[in-house]
């Protein structure tokens, strides 16, 4: 193998982890990350001159994914629908009145912990217990940094549906976070 | 009016994705002013996106 094609096969376990949390689905990620190095072999002339190879592979990788998923809601529009079961747990949180039923604290030394790759890990397991639909746009918000119109326009689903979405998995995410680390 | 901490903690979520209307911003902000709650989880709503960003962050390289 020559040095561009060991290099691009090295990345692969970071390209399947990064799939994988996005897409959620073993398989699909798989997919998604043999595609990119197949890509990025065939463009092995285009990223001459690049600094980053890492970078450049993870922009292919994202297309791949929003391809992905784009074609998952085609074929089942809404399939996987998490948030009935979500809805029950989130629904908890307050009284009939609107109100906490525990008042939310403030975290301790949140910029202390986004340093600790402890930290990192522990959000790492919180995404993945989040609902597969609701972690998908989630993580194609804060993850690959799209705006919930494109989101919202590439899934096929209502503005409000997105919102509804979001709000749940930072809702879910600030508990998993205040439960796993900072209450500790 | 005032809003619940339920429909408070909506906004805090939109106002991350879209702008607010006056309206709907001035009702945060009149909640936010007497509820410590709703404060906190306005900051942890920002740490969570931060930390998000954090995850695939390469140190070593770029």
């Amino acid at each position: 193998m020559n040095d561009f094609r060991t290099e691009v096969e090295a990345l692969r376990p970071y390209l399947l982890r990064y799939a994988s949390l996005q897409l959620r689905n073993r398989e699909a990620a798989e997919d998604a990350v043999q595609e990119t190095l197949l890509a990025a072999l065939a463009a092995e002339r285009s990223f001459e001159g690049r600094s980053n190879l890492r970078t450049w592979i993870t922009g292919i990788l994202k297309h791949k994914c929003v391809d992905a998923l784009r074609r998952a809601g085609r074929e089942s529009p809404l399939a996987g629908d998490d948030a009935d079961s979500a809805a029950t747990d989130f629904d908890a949180l307050f009284d009939e009145r609107g109100h906490w039923h525990e008042l939310p604290k403030a975290w301790d030394d949140p910029d202390g912990a986004l340093h600790q790759k402890q930290f990192l890990q522990v959000l790492e397991s919180c995404l993945m217990k989040l609902p597969a639909r609701t972690a998908q746009v989630f993580m194609l918000r804060e993850h690959m940094g799209l705006d919930t119109v494109e989101i919202c326009k590439q899934l096929g689903i209502t503005a409000t549906h997105c919102a509804v979405l979001m709000h749940r998995a930072r809702m879910a995410l600030r508990l998993c976070l205040d439960q796993n680390w900072f209450a500790r | 009016m005032n809003i619940s901490c339920k429909r408070a903690s909506e906004l805090l979520s939109e106002e991350q994705d879209r702008d607010l209307s006056f309206g709907e911003w001035a009702a945060l902000k009149a909640h936010l002013a007497i509820c410590s709650g709703c404060r906190a989880v306005s900051a942890q709503f920002k740490t969570l996106r931060r930390a998000v960003r954090e995850l695939f962050q390469d140190k070593s390289s770029d």
